[in-house]
């Protein structure tokens, strides 16, 4: 399903010597292709497929970044977008130079394919409809479930970035998405629940549990929906889940360590250096991990990928950057610049971010808990610069005595990040991370994930009861 | 490239044509070119500027129920032809929707929306230079000590749109639009406003930079120091009109999609007729509305534009359909048939929200006091529409008390069912904000709440 040659990087670099403007220019091609399905109570109502290519050209004018974009790769186009991107720059610049640097600059050439378990053209497509159909017969078992909506997305991405310093990367990968929803009612009550699966190694969605499984999950979830007893919205001693400490780490903290947010005023600015947690907390951002959805070898820019360490040892050591700002903060670049395709320029986006086990079991850290409360699995957040969150919630669970006992109803949670990473009590050695997609502006894949947390009552997150 | 690119009214006509030689009888073609000029700024100055110049078709192909859709950015002949082939040859193993019964038919009349076309907005496209040096001279005036602007987004485009079908629909529109973002904090020290956004778009000209963040500075100034105030559990609040528009889009506006009726997960699926609100509750679907972002004469399938009463007085009217989910309920399509561009099959989505405006004027409301005045509530997009469950973090919100006195509590958690918690207190004001494509009062509904 790859759409471009071998021969094309070459292509590039050829069709772009002699090219000159400003201190720097990048060109990134990407092509994709791929198939989509949803199927609504059974039936396939969306089969889409597609194909497509283009290019996006960047010039780096006076320290001011013009971009250009094109649907057509062929030589006379990529030489008439950079022009246009070279325009652009200027018009953009000021009389008095603003001069900045992209730092110096490790020069890659690189091609790298993620390696495909399973390929998509391997397996029919009435072999993949038969597994939405399993899921969706499962959910729709249930007497009390109206409604079913099966996702199964598959796209083989391609990208190819050369620079005007001579970087020369290529890296294709072939993801796979795939979520289910139900609604239903029980006894009056409204209950739904969801459930998501990412991987970039073809088609291996069903390798660790069968979709039989995958539907028996989201029932589990419905059912403990609707047994779910009300509570008072307050602060509790809290034990958070590992999916639910990916999604935190992510919204609620990551996105603090964004660069661009931190030179915007992200409150972590502040705390470079300094102590924010107590010493078991270390967070990163990976650009590999086991099953992680948003691994990556090179950024948007070339860069080779590293690990970003934010906080280690509970101190906040560096930011995930772009080459730009890298220069900026003083620091080496981590590789996280990162753009939903070819129309769009890279801003900085987390892969795979992650708060790192300890050792604690989960009984240790729950056995002295008279009242609290454990939250499940996570929906969508959104974090704000001054540390506040907010993150949804599909199950949560009432912790009695060093029990964990009844399902509670919980619709979100909001808190602030930096007063939740102070008050951390523990951390359990079970380690997990989820998958999903990140929405700052654009949608990329991204991985998150974390072990057990335990946060004491006065920096834990405010239920949002109803 | 292997021969000369098409422009987009022969691309489409060649697709059609294409398509009916190889005995396709159901087909649907898509064509759309754009300009757009995206400009970041932040710390006060430019960032970036960025300008796309894209086309593509979408293709919908039938066959007896089996239906594939499929896009292309390559609009040159052969590429065309060899895309409509290929798009064949998956038809014909694609599964078959038993409740796929065709494409939008001819009929209706087309009216064109006023001011959906603004020339000033495409000559700013093709020479942008004073609008960056406005937006440079704004954001450097605003950037200081204790004011930030995050980032300020705006974007320009012009955009021509051809819809055409087996069934006899050929319509094409040009519109324009121009829309810009900011996302602003105030600092002192270690102390952080939380984020204050201003959002605004017309189809018919550029909203105002400057105006925009200084609506926004004095939001964040005034949020800046929070007081800590010990709340009882439910209490008034007053939700901005954008505040609620993106509680109302994730609740009521999900419900009342045809989809969310056709897979019953709507709460109101049996309620047409019925009280659903209380009667302060009147919303309207207006894609005729001069200059408004949702502006145009026809929908993603073809279908004419118009405006209707979705909820009058509490009742609910109609639900909003597209063709196939409108089919598939006995309903007419409503033309709310959606695409984001030509890399997506039609959805259904609103067009431009009016809430309705009632008596009271918000002054009165906060200086009865006792009520907490929220501008958004941060993360409602994971509110439940099938339940109507919601929460979130009420960010900026500020408490105001009887004699006018005002404590600013940064950000509060917010959460309740806003099926029910609308039904018991719901006062909405005649104050209304009109932008992007909202057009809505400030609205007061009973809340739990938490201080942060």
């Amino acid at each position: 399903m790859e759409l471009l040659s071998d021969e094309f990087l070459d292509e590039v670099e050829n069709y772009t010597k002699g090219f000159s403007c400003g201190d720097y220019f990048d060109i990134r091609v990407v092509s994709e292709s791929g198939r989509s399905l949803r199927m609504e109570n059974g039936r396939v109502t969306t089969n889409k497929l597609y194909r497509e290519k283009g290019l996006h050209a960047r010039v780096y004018y006076n320290g001011y970044w013009g971009s250009a974009t094109s649907s057509s790769t062929d030589k006379e186009n990529v030489l008439k977008t950079l022009e246009k991107a070279c325009i652009i720059a200027k018009s953009s610049s000021t009389p008095t130079t603003r001069k900045r640097s992209l730092g110096n600059h490790k020069i890659v050439e690189s091609i790298y394919g993620w390696p495909v378990k399973r390929s998509f053209d391997d397996v029919d497509l009435s072999a993949k409809i038969s597994d939405m159909q399993v899921v969706n017969g499962i959910l729709e078992s249930k007497e009390y479930v109206r409604s079913v909506v099966v996702r199964l997305n598959e796209w083989v991405e391609e990208r190819i970035i050369y620079t005007s310093e001579g970087a020369k990367v290529r890296e294709v990968k072939p993801y796979i998405y795939f979520a289910a929803m139900a609604t239903g009612s029980v006894d009056g009550r409204n209950v739904t629940a969801y459930k998501n699966i990412g991987r970039i190694n073809g088609y291996t969605l069903f390798d660790e549990i069968g979709p039989e499984e995958f539907a028996l999950q989201i029932i589990s979830k419905l059912e403990k929906q609707a047994k779910a007893k009300s509570v008072k919205p307050d602060k509790y001693e809290t034990i958070v889940s590992p999916d639910l400490v990916g999604t935190l780490i992510h919204e609620a903290f990551g996105h603090l360590a964004e660069a661009d947010f931190v030179l915007s005023g992200s409150l972590l600015k502040e705390y470079r250096g300094k102590e924010i947690a107590p010493d078991f907390i270390n967070v990163r951002d990976v650009p590999e991990v086991s099953q992680g959805f948003g691994n990556i070898k090179f950024d948007d820019e070339g860069t080779q990928a590293r690990d970003a360490i934010i906080v280690d040892k509970g101190v906040v050591k560096e930011f995930m950057t772009d080459r730009e700002r890298a220069a900026l903060l003083d620091q080496k670049p981590t590789g996280n610049a990162r753009s939903e395709s070819y129309r769009v320029q890279p801003l900085i986006r987390m892969r795979n971010t992650i708060l790192l086990p300890g050792d604690w079991s989960l009984d240790e850290l729950i056995e002295d808990i008279d009242y609290g409360v454990l939250l499940g699995t996570p929906l969508g957040g959104e974090a704000n610069l001054d540390g506040t969150f907010q993150v949804g919630i599909q199950d949560a669970y009432e912790i009695v005595k060093g029990e964990v006992g009844e399902p509670i109803r919980v619709s979100s949670i909001t808190g602030n990040s930096i007063d939740m990473l102070r008050h951390s009590v523990g951390v359990s050695r079970n380690f997990r991370v989820d998958y999903g997609f990140c929405g700052k502006m654009q949608w990329v894949p991204v991985s998150s994930g974390g072990p057990y947390l335990r946060v004491a009552k006065e920096g834990a997150p405010s239920l949002g009861a109803v | 490239m292997s021969d000369r690119e098409l422009n987009l009214l022969d691309a489409v006509e060649l697709a059609l044509k294409h398509s009916s030689r190889l005995g396709i009888s159901g087909v649907e073609v898509y064509g759309t070119r754009y300009k757009r000029l995206t400009i970041n700024a932040s710390q006060g100055e430019i960032k970036s500027v960025l300008f796309n110049d894209e086309k593509g078709l979408a293709l919908r192909l039938n066959l007896n129920g089996r239906v594939v859709f499929s896009y292309t950015n390559s609009l040159d002949t052969s590429s065309i032809r060899s895309f409509i082939e290929n798009t064949y040859k998956v038809l014909r193993s694609s599964p078959v929707d038993p409740l796929f019964k065709g494409f939008y038919e001819l009929s209706g009349e087309y009216v064109s929306p006023p001011e959906i076309y603004s020339p000033v907005i495409s000559q700013r496209l093709s020479d942008p230079a004073d609008l960056v040096e406005n937006i440079r001279s704004v954001v450097s005036e605003f950037e200081s000590s204790n004011f930030r602007v995050t980032w300020l987004n705006a974007g320009l485009g012009e955009a021509r749109q051809v819809i055409a079908n087996s069934e006899g629909v050929f319509k094409e529109a040009s519109t324009t639009f121009a829309r810009m973002f900011v996302d602003t904090i105030a600092a002192d020290g270690v102390n952080r406003s939380p984020s204050v956004y201003e959002a605004d778009g017309w189809r018919n000209r550029i909203p105002d930079p400057w105006k925009m963040l200084e609506k926004a500075r004095g939001k964040a100034l005034k949020s800046l120091r929070r007081e800590k105030v010990s709340l009882p559990t439910e209490y008034n609040i007053i939700l901005t009109p954008e505040g609620f528009m993106e509680l109302f889009n994730a609740t009521y506006g999900e419900a009342l999609l045809g989809i969310s009726y056709v897979n019953k997960s709507s709460p109101f699926k049996e309620r047409l007729g019925e009280q659903i609100a209380p009667e302060c509750f009147t919303v309207i679907d207006d894609p005729q509305a001069p200059g408004k972002m949702g502006s145009i004469p026809f929908d993603g399938e073809g279908a004419p534009t118009y405006t209707k009463t979705v909820i009058e007085n509490g009742v609910l009217k109609t639900f909003l359909f597209n063709h196939y989910y409108g089919q598939i309920a006995g309903f007419q399509s409503t033309g709310n048939a959606s695409r984001a561009g030509y890399t997506s099959p039609p959805g259904i989505s609103w067009s431009n929200v009016h809430i309705e405006p009632g008596d009271v004027r918000l002054e009165e409301l906060l200086e009865e006091g006792n009520v907490i005045l929220v501008e958004r509530i941060q993360g409602v997009f994971n509110a439940r529409f099938q339940t109507g469950d919601y929460g979130g973090a009420g960010t900026p919100s500020w408490l105001y008390l009887k004699g006018g006195r005002v404590k600013s509590l940064g950000s509060i958690s917010v959460s309740g069912n806003i099926y029910h918690d609308i039904k018991e207190n719901c006062i909405v004001t005649r104050d209304v904000e009109d932008k992007g494509s909202l057009r809505a009062p400030y609205i007061l509904i009973r809340a739990k709440v938490h201080q942060i």
